[in-house]
């Protein structure tokens, strides 16, 4: 399966070791936690909306 | 393969291009006609690095189906343990170990250090263990047993809570090496509290496109069949 291969010529140096131990040890990914319901938010939406300028009429 | 410079990026995508040979020698597509052109084999160090990254898991498809592990395969295995030898820090000694063994069993004997205590989810909470096991996922495999496996088996509540909060944060990743963990206890005989067909078919559907991941989902589809 990973049969078309030319061995390695050189031990690996310190970097290329960290990278490797990094890949074999990925932690969990950056991403936040699940949505939170906010009702502070639905304040601001509100005023938002109040706050927003009127859309343009259509000219008769 | 053009790689980039980064010894990180061109790792990484060695890791994924041996991944997507050792999920094509597990699925039976081996040999068979790619739909697009397959990526050209990496360069020879970058290669032992991917193949080093994925240890145990180059012996997934013996261990699975019973296909024997081509000699040259095993060979490259033993080669990229000599070109990374493994070092006595970190947790992924553990994963040193089982590669060891795994290539001792396979006539190619080398020796990996005494692996730290396997993590507990009593020390810093099960969300970090969780995190902890899912770095250790590769582990997961048949005729694989020790220590790690011995605190799976004590705690699959919190591997479940940890799989549960990883789909949650639609952490693909981590979900998918959970999920393999949790598959293995129900091969071996440990009642899950979570059901494992939904969460496959879910983490199937919304797969981060990785060879890696499709490897882990794949070991815990065949890990959830037997």
């Amino acid at each position: 399966m990973l049969a078309q291969t030319v061995l390695a010529p050189h031990r690996a140096t310190a970097p290329e070791l960290g990278t490797v131990k990094a890949l074999m040890t990925e932690d969990e990914s950056p991403v936040s936690d699940a949505p939170l319901y906010r009702p502070e938010a639905i304040g601001l939406l509100l005023l938002a909306l109040l706050l927003s300028p009127k859309g343009p009429k259509e000219k008769k | 393969m053009p790689f980039a410079e980064s010894p990180q990026r061109e790792f990484a995508a060695a890791t994924e291009w041996a991944a997507g040979r050792t999920l094509d020698a597990l699925t039976g597509a081996e040999g068979a006609a790619p739909p697009t052109p397959a990526p050209a084999a990496p360069e020879p160090q970058a290669l032992l690095a991917g193949v080093r990254v994925l240890g145990p898991d180059v012996f997934a498809p013996a261990l699975l189906t019973g296909a024997p592990t081509p000699p040259e395969t095993t060979e490259i295995v033993a080669e990229a343990f000599r070109v990374f030898p493994s070092d006595e820090s970190g947790i992924h000694t553990w994963r040193d170990r089982a590669t060891a063994e795994l290539l001792t069993r396979a006539g190619y004997p080398v020796s990996a250090p005494t692996p730290p205590p396997p993590p507990d989810p009593g020390e810093d909470g099960w969300q970090h263990w969780s995190v902890r096991m899912a770095q250790l996922s590769c582990l997961a495999l048949p005729t694989l047993d020790g220590p790690v496996h011995q605190r799976a088996r004590e705690h699959p509540l919190a591997l479940a809570r940890g799989a549960a909060r990883a789909v949650l944060r639609r952490d693909h990743r981590t979900s998918a090496r959970l999920v393999r963990w949790l598959a293995w206890l129900h091969r071996t005989g440990t009642p899950s509290t979570l059901e494992l067909p939904p969460l496959l078919r879910q983490l199937a559907l919304t797969g981060d496109g990785t060879a890696r991941s499709a490897l882990d989902l794949t070991v815990a589809a065949h890990l959830a069949a037997g």
